[in-house]
């Protein structure tokens, strides 16, 4: 049996200090199969496939190719015995050329012993060929959308005879087509008899091209399942570790008043024309693809950006947004999609990060009203359950789920009347998720005025309202609530300037 | 989006033109307006006097350079400079050593001091800056306790031909300035040291992960630092026929101006020798100019701290609008 196992991984086991993150795990992957790992953040998934690679070193436990015992310790010894792995944050050298990235650390020589640019480039082109991926290997990555880093990514991964290649989320920024896109490459993968460890939050893609799902909790292999005995909700259970009894919550509530509206906002590179409102009580969407736009305008609303045309109302009084401060003060809130980059201060512990928003009212001269701001931590704390150990725990330490309940909380200690919420459940594990949407859903019922921008699809449909559709920097579309549908969403983010004009 | 935009090939000339677009029309600006104030700007002997004068930066930029681009700093090059002179001067004059046995230990007194920096700055996690603060200011008394404060005086002709010669009219030091240039074109677009300079400094993650010994890469442009400088005080040295205590003192920021008004980003990956040249020349003609025009050094020294900010600057305005 052994020989069959292209890898073996039997007994892992790893801690941090007294924190133990893996207990006795293995898992046994099979030529051309894909198996998929579950679990939520901090479930021990991250830093199985960092062992596998070579950048963290197991405790215990040994890993075998076919059916021979390898000793991993480097990120190039892992690379030498044939594994790949796709990091879930991208890992390219912005500023080189596609055909430098994808050799980058192998790169081949010519007879002077020089580097042979040209034959990356070419080799580059025959295997994007292979894969039918569509770029010009001499252009630059930083010039890619993030979609087709992923791609040159994969395709850096697999160039090097790569026999089993581990993908960490790699759709978690992807749109639907790009999405379909990558799992033709897996499938062509799969074909070649490569070894596919994938690791997404996505339900649904793992049910659409996993052999396999091994789902992991609190560092242990809680169950492997072939995908034709795989059910969603037993699934969720063994990542949660207790039954789930609903996933997105939404009371419908009762619409009010206009809280913010948009009139013909412009910038001159990002986006145009572009206008929409939002009710008290209400809690709308704006969805399309990666790049369409959509983060830029709330940052424009929020006054992150500027913009050069175009009025912003609130409450159906205009008021000038210049810098965030105005938005603050006019009770706007921002969530940023990037949490880790601009909304957190890592290096800080949860009490400074809530508080940090609302800093002007918690900092009088020089008085700091300690008490004030403890109470403020501990509510929040308290009705999110974010779970630390003590409000002095660096928020860099955090799960995603747990940061993303901080940010939430740093926000709404300013008390908005509208909150922008950018991506807000990217990257975050099921059992979070869950408790977002429920905050979310809380916060409309108490009458705020919510925007979610989410690539999500199912999000959007089951959380909002309303949605807006964006492409290109423009509003393609509007939907309410008994008109969505997946596809007709897609139709409008994929429609160009043009195409919206043919259809009116 | 444009995701098929076409990059010219990195080699090309026009690319070459419109990447370095900006410093080409300051270069041809400064020189036209210094050149009306002061004709003898383009004098033949000026151009080659200007050329010969900036040929010793040109080295240490090709250093500075390497430094820049891995998104980190060296700033005991002068003082590196400094040592391996008054090290090459006291040998011969103090010690009365061949001047084959004076230039080798001068020159591994570099290697010495770019090891000491790589392996801080790359192995021990030291930020560049403090590492060659450190060697700067360890390098600067040596050099002191060596000459006592005074200068050395070197009388040997075979030590001096290393500088003074003319090869068809030109002096020896420009070509050694070509040779640098060319070794460190190569080094950088051609070999795998620069290519892991540039991935290091573009993304020291995506190194790693490619399976790069990042700290061998990292360490390893600053031990070149080392000797590039060491031959630069032994240049100057033998030019000069002695050694003074301050030589080399703020050669650390003609280098890094050169560099930086050259295009290269200070966050790192992002750079070209073409470029650098550029930016020694726009400080050559502009000392050059101010030198014509009988401005004193100390005013120079303000001069050319304005230019580094506004080159910073400039860099910091256009990374924001990539984004």
């Amino acid at each position: 049996m052994e020989n069959n196992c292209l890898l073996q991984m039997k007994g892992i086991s790893k801690a941090f200090g007294s924190n133990k993150v893996l207990l006795d795990i293995s898992l046994d992957l099979h030529n051309g199969e894909i198996l998929s790992l579950l679990g939520e953040n901090g479930a021990g998934k991250s830093t199985l496939i960092k062992i596998l690679g070579g950048i963290y070193s197991s405790d215990s436990g040994e890993i075998y190719i076919d059916g021979e015992k390898k000793a991993i310790s480097t990120s190039a010894a892992a690379q030498e015995y044939g594994v790949r792995i796709i990091h879930q944050e991208i890992v390219l050298v912005p500023h080189r050329t596609i055909a430098a990235n994808i050799f980058l650390g192998r790169e081949p020589r010519t007879s002077l012993g020089t580097l042979d640019y040209k034959k990356m480039v070419s080799e580059s082109q025959k295997i994007m060929d292979e894969f039918g991926i569509d770029l010009d290997p001499d252009s630059l990555v930083c010039e890619l959308s993030l979609g087709l880093q992923q791609q040159v990514e994969i395709i850096k991964a697999v160039s090097a005879n790569a026999r089993i290649v581990v993908m960490d989320e790699p759709t978690s920024s992807l749109s639907e087509s790009e999405t379909e896109i990558l799992f033709q490459i897996i499938e062509k993968l799969k074909k070649k008899g490569v070894g596919i460890i994938y690791i997404s939050h996505r339900l649904d893609e793992l049910f659409q091209i996993s052999d396999r799902i091994m789902v992991l909790r609190d560092g242990r292999v809680i169950n492997t399942v072939p995908i034709a005995e795989a059910k969603r909700e037993e699934l969720i259970n063994m990542m949660v570790g207790r039954v789930l009894d609903k996933y997105y919550v939404r009371t419908k509530n009762e619409i009010r008043d206009i809280a913010l509206e948009v009139k013909g906002l412009q910038h001159k590179k990002l986006f145009s024309d572009i206008s929409f409102q939002v009710h008290y009580g209400e809690i709308i969407g704006f969805s399309g693809l990666v790049g369409a736009g959509r983060t830029e305008v709330m940052k424009a609303v929020f006054g992150g950006l500027p913009h050069d045309g175009g009025k912003i109302l609130l409450e159906g009084i205009e008021v000038k947004i210049r810098k965030p401060r105005d938005a603050m003060e006019a009770g706007i809130a921002y969530v940023p999609e990037d949490r880790r980059g601009e909304g957190l201060v890592l290096l800080n512990d949860v009490e400074f990060n809530i508080g940090l928003a609302d800093i002007k009212d918690l900092v009088k001269g020089i008085r700091v009203r300690k008490s004030k701001w403890k109470k403020i931590v501990d509510d929040y704390v308290e009705k999110f359950s974010i779970k630390i150990t003590s409000p002095r725990q660096k928020t860099g330490r955090l799960s995603g789920g747990n940061q993303q309940k901080v940010v939430l909380g740093k926000w709404l200690a300013i008390k908005p009347k509208v909150i922008i919420l950018d991506e807000p459940t990217r990257g975050i594990d099921v059992g979070s998720k869950a408790e977002i949407y429920s905050i979310i859903n809380d916060l409309a019922a108490d009458g705020a005025a919510i925007i979610i921008v989410s690539s999500d699809l199912p999000e959007i449909i089951n959380m909002c309202d309303r949605t807006y559709i964006m492409c290109e920097g423009r509003i393609t579309g509007e939907l309410s609530a008994e008109e969505f549908s997946q596809e007709k969403i897609m139709t409008f983010s994929t429609m160009t300037g043009i195409e919206k004009e043919e259809a009116v | 989006m444009k995701e098929k935009k076409k990059i010219v090939a990195s080699n090309s000339f026009t690319n070459y033109f419109r990447r370095n677009l900006g410093s080409l029309i300051g270069l041809a600006a400064l020189s036209i307006i210094i050149g009306v104030i002061a004709p003898k700007l383009f004098s033949g002997t000026n151009l080659l006097n200007l050329l010969k004068s900036n040929s010793v930066n040109a080295i240490i930029s090709c250093a500075m350079l390497m430094a820049i681009l891995l998104g980190e700093i060296d700033i005991s090059v002068g003082s590196t400079v400094g040592l391996a002179g008054v090290v090459s001067a006291s040998l011969i004059t103090d010690f009365g050593m061949p001047v084959g046995v004076a230039v080798l230990v001068s020159l591994l007194v570099g290697v010495v001091i770019g090891i000491i920096n790589g392996m801080s700055i790359a192995y021990f996690k030291v930020p560049a800056f403090i590492a060659t603060l450190a060697t700067q200011c360890i390098g600067r008394g040596l050099t002191q306790v060596i000459s006592g404060g005074i200068s050395i005086r070197v009388r040997n002709d075979a030590f001096s031909n290393i500088a003074m010669t003319n090869i068809g009219g030109v002096s020896v030091i420009i070509i050694y300035a070509v040779i640098f240039l060319l070794i460190t074109w190569l080094l950088l677009n051609k070999t795998k040291f620069g290519y892991y300079i540039y991935a290091i400094g573009g993304n020291r993650q995506a190194a790693e992960y490619s399976g790069i010994n990042v700290k061998l890469f990292n360490a390893l442009p600053y031990v070149f630092s080392g000797i590039a400088c060491a031959f630069c005080g032994i240049l100057w040295t033998a030019r000069l026929g002695s050694a003074a205590a301050m030589l080399g003192n703020g050669f650390e920021l003609d280098a890094i101006s050169a560099v930086v008004i050259g295009g290269t980003s200070m966050s790192g990956g992002v750079g070209t020798v073409g470029g650098t040249v550029l930016g020694i020349l726009i400080i050559g003609v502009l000392q050059n100019g101010l030198n014509l025009m009988g401005v004193n050094s100390f005013w120079q020294y303000v001069c050319k701290g304005i230019i580094i900010l506004l080159a910073v600057i400039i860099d910091v305005i256009r990374k924001s609008k990539e984004n």
